[in-house]
């Protein structure tokens, strides 16, 4: 069972790599990743929410032993 | 300048090895250098600006498509993990599907590289504007190479 959540994040990072792809190729049909994040950072609560999740992402996967599993 | 802080918190960040009191304090120390930046952001959005196009628009949906649907699954592993503990392997959440890989070095040097350049693309908006302040928009060009500084 354990490929399907693993085949959803795949496919998730694969969208994201279209959608930066196609932003960079054809502007005109899909914003560039660049003039997203403009919008939405334009509120500061978005923008305090965005970098705190960032940095908390940074601390989660390096810093913080938050998984039981064996090194 | 920019780059110079940049290069040092990559270069600290992969050699500190994961779970050490290097590593938290570099990771404290590059939260605090970016908070701020939250802080201080952009001008609220001109009328008429691109914002509002089609295509900004059909963006925003798509990548919020993408990151809910991500989340989804997120939510349905932490789910499934609380009500079948043993078996929370057969559901792995994103933290158990890479954390194998974060223990090898390379794997997590690449990690952290894609983690800093995430944090340079959130912080580069209010950089831009205090650069823009500053008489100084070449510091945006060097933040963002794409040229996207002119954009607006």
């Amino acid at each position: 069972m354990s490929y399907i959540p693993i085949a959803v994040y795949l496919l998730c990072t694969l969208a994201a790599l279209c959608l930066v792809i196609v932003g960079r190729v054809r502007p005109d049909v899909v914003a560039p990743l660049g003039r997203v994040l403009d919008r939405v950072l334009r509120d500061r609560a978005a923008r305090v929410m965005l970098i705190v999740f960032w940095w908390w992402l940074g601390w989660h996967f390096l810093a913080g032993v938050t998984l039981d599993t064996p090194e | 300048m920019v780059a110079v802080v940049v290069l040092t918190a990559a270069v600290v960040l992969a050699l500190a090895p994961r779970y050490s009191t290097l590593m938290g304090v570099g990771l404290v120390a590059v939260g605090l250098v970016a908070l701020p930046f939250a802080w201080t952001g952009p001008d609220p959005e001109p009328a008429g600006s691109r914002g509002r196009e089609p295509a900004t628009r059909r963006a925003v949906f798509a990548w919020a498509a993408t990151l809910v649907v991500a989340c989804l699954c997120e939510l349905a592993a932490f789910v499934y993990g609380r009500i079948v503990p043993e078996r929370s392997a057969d559901f792995p959440s994103i933290s158990m599907a890479v954390d194998p890989f974060l223990h090898q070095p390379w794997p997590r040097a690449v990690f952290i590289v894609g983690w800093l350049a995430l944090g340079l693309l959130l912080v580069r908006p209010s950089a831009h504007r205090s650069a823009a302040a500053a008489g100084r928009g070449q510091a945006v060009d060097d933040l963002h190479p794409s040229g996207r500084a002119g954009d607006r």
